[in-house]
């Protein structure tokens, strides 16, 4: 019994034990399992938690930046040259994309591409990314803001526009896509204009979205600084649409022409022609952007005689009515002889002047020291930059005295072998106009901040005085008798004294004069009794007719002429008579605001009516750059 | 059983009710609507929290349900259930709603039932009744062929959906109960070891040679006949080389399947994405985490569809090692109160019932967290009571009501 009795109470107690074992087995082996799992886990998260936390962070937050606008160029009567639009390009990730079919629907109704074509752009990509539509107008794409669709790409970017287009491009000059300045203005303010752009950083989320955050740094971006430039862009339209007349029939390679106000120093004008579309530069050559104004040097020929002529009569060395001998069109020396087109027997000083006698002139150029002749030179700004706010000026070349070899006078008094650009040329004659005063050339009048408030405005300098004021106007005197009955003839217009000096010169084609390549020239400023407008027209190798009396001073007097029917006071007497209205251009308004263009159109007198909601300007008619009549 | 009855309601409910249990589960039901709520929040996905909030709502409530049901009516139809069950597997491969490529949801009205889940009641009561009315450790090759069929056929429905996750989860079930009821421990370990030896000759020669030295070395603690030893190490041996043989004539596709299974880190932008998002998520939390709704992975998004599986790395990023660890905890407590009741209730059916949901529940556990810090290959299975599903939440509130009803049982039997 009692073994029978022991028998299952062992049985039960070996049972028993062995489950006392095995659970303490399983929770062991249990425990093991956790003791793994909470190491993996604190190597994660408290061990390796520095990296994980960086390369978090590096997915999680993104840097945007903040492009500042760059600032607006107005002119002097602050009308609109060079301002931003926003743009949009449309690209795709076709490796995410999911609702291809909506996405093509929606964009075929905004932009000029059916769906089938874009289908097949998104089809045909092979990589993750493909552009679908580039710099498309913000205002058109409003709908896609809104669209949380994975793998669409939008990309905002700013565009300079320049609403006259290529009027004034080089002086204006062009940015690059990243609306760096590449050029003129755009180059040599490019400081001023770009402001500072800033940055915020952002969240990404999973889907590449991103997400501002309140919490996250920012730094603002500065906006660029606004600049008025000292040209009037009515005065620079007229300007280029007569030199590019004046360039094709005279079939010159180029032309140059540019307009200062003499008491001041404020350029009005500066234009070459060929020029480019600042807006298509990838189809413009670099030659056509260049600023020749000031960029360029040419021998400055007859129109350097002023100086010769200012320097001998402040000097005393000659009067109006000295008498100098002409040696009957040639003065022979033993290796060179200098030629006049017209022979001179025995001729005065004004007669010399204007017949434009390049004998006369090498005699009285002769007659004057070397070192005064020098200080004259470089007293007008010849060899020197006038440091003008424009990029790209050089100085030309002077010989100093004593470089002067027996015939360096001689040929210096009709303008050889001097090299000038032309603004130095015609700031020459712009002392002559501003009673022997030299003022300091500008284009910038005045830069305006981000608070409309002006931080700069220029003010005219005063360089030194060149000549005295009798100098000046006796030999003002001189240039009114070279236009009214001398070599200037072609400059004329009735009712209005012009003063001005024709210069032709040869150019040196592989180290020779040539007989073909001419550089014509006319200098010039009006109303002479109170000169408000210096120019000088300069024509590069003009073919039909080589003399810058028959080449370039018709030029000068289409514009002056189209100037005072513009605008009648240029004229100092006032007279007004029988101008037609000069044509203008229209502008072009395309993408500009609404306001904007009112405003425009208001300024330029032309009547118009708006179609369509309030947004930017789409299209409008006539077409930029067509020709109509003031007050159209 | 009319004793059960009686004695139940004369004792108070506070005699016999498994207040640990019940708040280890509901502690762990509230870490994952925290979770869930974090990683829907802001994007019109409120839905899913209120999901949640609904089954764990009715599933707490079949939880205590299944608590009163007798041991007697539970035990005699047991069969039912799993016939049921397999009706169920069956039913889903023809009437089923695929989603993500898996062929696994039935839609009753507005609500999806997924038989996968429920099929882990069926399996776990069909085998526990068959041992417990065995009476006695299984030994014989008929009753152990018995059990295996018995998982076979639903883990072969389960794999044809195709989900292979929630497939494994049978042969974890078998194998949690196999070793409980007194099954060789030595064929066990064989069979445990072989797929580990597998992966590991899939992953390169030193891992191929330490797996085969440290798990021929454990064979030798069994101490059975040499012979045997010897038998069961050149079979892992052989298996291991041939694998990768097997391996290299597969199809390139395939190839990449395992790859990435073996390595997530080697595909990080296609499936290995989200470990190592889930991984940056939990890293980047730190000790103290960073705060509920402020963690930048999760309200970022970077993780897709995180309150399913990958439900583990939301309180780990915002609320750190602390929060991670006490989650890790809660689970390593209620799975060490389940085998405690399935070591101490006298009745083997409920013995086994217990043990099962703990196999369940410490399976899903370690492959799911395991999963999302990168430290076990990917494999689809939720995190019970905090990963977002309807069916898994009822199906793992209703395995709490059979420890609860084990232990109520051992409480009132005394």
């Amino acid at each position: 019994m009692p073994v029978q009795l022991n028998i299952p109470d062992s049985q039960e107690e070996r049972v028993s034990k062995k489950k006392f074992w095995k659970f303490w087995i399983v929770m062991f082996l249990i425990n093991v399992g956790f003791i793994v799992i909470i190491a993996r886990l604190f190597a994660i998260q408290v061990l390796d938690y520095g990296n994980y936390q960086s390369k978090a962070k590096r997915q999680h937050e993104s840097k945007v930046m903040l492009s500042a606008e760059r600032g607006n160029i107005y002119d002097r009567h602050h009308k609109l040259l060079a301002t931003n639009l926003r743009y949009v390009s449309i690209a795709v990730d076709p490796t995410v994309l999911k609702n291809e079919d909506r996405l093509c629907d929606l964009l075929s109704e905004t932009i000029n591409l059916s769906r089938s074509a874009l289908k097949k752009k998104i089809s045909d990509a092979k990589g993750s990314f493909v552009w679908l539509a580039r710099s498309v107008n913000q205002a058109r794409i409003k709908e896609l803001y809104g669209l949380e669709e994975k793998g669409l790409i939008l990309i905002n970017e700013a565009k300079r526009r320049f609403p006259y287009q290529s009027v004034g491009a080089q002086l204006i000059g062009c940015t690059d896509i990243d609306n760096k300045g590449l050029t003129g203005i755009e180059f040599g303010a490019d400081s001023i204009l770009s402001g500072r752009s800033g940055y915020m950083i952002m969240y990404r989320d999973g889907l590449g979205r991103l997400r501002p955050s309140a919490g996250l740094p920012r730094i603002k971006a500065v906006n660029g600084h606004s600049v008025d430039l000292t040209i009037d862009i009515d005065l620079q339209r007229i300007v280029e649409f007569e030199l590019e007349q004046g360039v094709k029939s005279t079939r010159a390679y180029s032309g140059t022409v540019v307009i200062i106000s003499p008491n001041s120093g404020e350029i009005l004008a500066m234009a070459s022609f060929p020029s480019y579309n600042p807006e298509r530069i990838g189809k413009s050559s670099a030659n056509w952007m260049r600023n020749r104004a000031v960029t360029d040097v040419y021998e400055p020929g007859s129109t350097f005689k002023v100086v010769t002529a200012a320097a001998a009569l402040e000097e005393k060395i000659t009067t109006r009515n000295k008498v100098y001998y002409g040696y009957q069109g040639e003065l022979k020396f033993k290796d060179y002889s200098i030629k006049d087109v017209h022979p001179h027997g025995k001729i005065t000083f004004e007669e010399a002047i204007v017949q434009s006698s390049n004998i006369i002139f090498s005699t009285i150029a002769q007659s004057i020291p070397d070192s005064k002749f020098y200080k004259y030179i470089r007293d007008f700004g010849f060899g020197i930059v006038h440091g003008i706010d424009l990029p790209g000026e050089v100085t030309g070349t002077i010989q100093k005295p004593e470089d002067f070899h027996s015939s360096s006078k001689r040929f210096m008094g009709f303008g050889y072998g001097i090299s000038a650009t032309p603004l130095q040329v015609l700031s020459a004659f712009c002392v002559i106009a501003n009673d022997g005063v030299m003022m300091k050339p500008y284009v910038i009048k005045q830069i305006t901040g981000n608070d409309g408030e002006a931080t700069y405005n220029a003010v005219p300098q005063k360089i030194r005085r060149v000549v005295s004021k009798k100098t000046a106007d006796e030999l003002t005197n001189l240039l009114v008798e070279v236009v009214d009955r001398g070599t200037g003839r072609s400059a004329k217009i009735s009712g209005i004294k012009i003063a001005g000096k024709t210069g032709t010169t040869q150019q040196i084609v592989s180290g020779k004069y040539s007989k073909k390549d001419y550089t014509a020239s006319f200098a010039g400023f009006f109303p002479a009794g109170n000169p408000k407008y210096a120019m000088l027209v300069l024509l590069d190798k003009p073919r039909s007719s080589y003399y810058g009396g028959s080449a370039a001073a018709p030029i000068f007097k289409n514009i002056a002429s189209k100037w005072i029917s513009v605008k009648p006071d240029a004229a100092d007497d006032g007279i007004a008579h029988n101008v037609a209205p000069a044509e203008m251009i229209v502008p072009s308004l395309k993408g500009l605001s609404g306001s904007s263009s009112r405003d425009l159109l208001a300024e330029l007198g032309l009547d118009f009516s708006v179609t369509g909601r309030n947004g930017l300007v789409a299209n409008h008619s006539p077409e930029a750059g067509r020709s109509i009549l003031p007050g159209s | 059983m009319a004793q059960d009855y009686t004695g139940g309601l004369k004792k108070s409910i506070a005699s016999y009710l498994d207040w640990t249990t019940v708040f280890i589960a509901i502690m762990l039901i509230a870490f994952g609507l925290i979770s869930i709520y974090s990683a829907t929040y802001d994007s019109a996905m409120s839905s899913y929290f209120d999901r949640q909030l609904l089954s764990s709502g009715i599933g707490l409530v079949i939880m205590f349900v299944v608590m009163y049901i007798p041991e007697r009516w539970l035990s005699s139809n047991s069969y039912l259930i799993y016939a049921l069950c397999i009706g169920l597997l069956i039913a889903v491969l023809f009437i089923g709603i695929e989603s993500h490529g898996t062929k696994g949801w039935i839609r009753l009205g507005s609500f999806t039932v997924q038989p996968s889940e429920v099929a882990k009641l069926g399996l776990i009561f069909a085998i526990a009744k068959y041992l417990s009315v065995k009476g006695n450790d299984i030994r014989t090759i008929r009753d152990v062929s018995i059990v295996i069929i018995l998982t076979v056929i639903p883990f072969v429905l389960i794999l044809r959906q195709p989900d292979m996750g929630s497939a494994t989860v049978m042969l974890a079930l078998l194998f949690g109960i196999l070793f409980w009821s007194g099954f060789d421990l030595f064929i066990l370990y064989f069979f445990v070891a072989l797929p580990v030896i597998i992966l590991m000759a899939l992953k390169g020669n030193i891992y191929f040679i330490s797996a085969v030295t440290m798990l021929s070395g454990i064979s030798f603690l069994f101490r059975r006949k040499i012979v045997l030893t010897i038998i069961a190490i050149s079979i892992f041996i052989s298996v291991g080389s041939i694998a990768p043989v097997f391996y290299e004539n597969l199809q390139t596709h395939q190839k990449a399947r395992i790859e990435t299974f073996l390595n997530p880190g080697s595909n990080p932008l296609g499936s290995g994405y989200n470990v190592m998002q889930s991984k940056l998520a939990i890293g980047s939390g730190g000790v103290y985490g960073k705060g509920f709704l402020k963690g930048t992975q999760t309200q970022l998004r970077y993780i897709p569809m995180q309150w399913t599986d990958f439900i583990y790395s939301v309180p780990n990023e915002e609320f750190g090692f602390i929060g991670g660890a006490s989650i890790i905890l809660l689970y390593l407590a209620l799975i060490y109160r389940a085998i405690k009741i399935a070591n101490e209730v006298e009745s083997k059916f409920h013995s086994i019932l217990a043990i099962g949901s703990a196999s369940v529940f410490l399976y899903h556990f370690f492959i799911n967290i395991g999963m999302t810090i990168g430290l076990i290959p990917v494999m689809g299975i939720p995190l019970p009571f905090m990963s977002s599903g309807g069916s898994s939440m009822i199906l793992n509130l209703t395995l709490v009501g059979l420890l609860l009803n084990a232990y109520r049982n051992y409480k009132l039997n005394r």
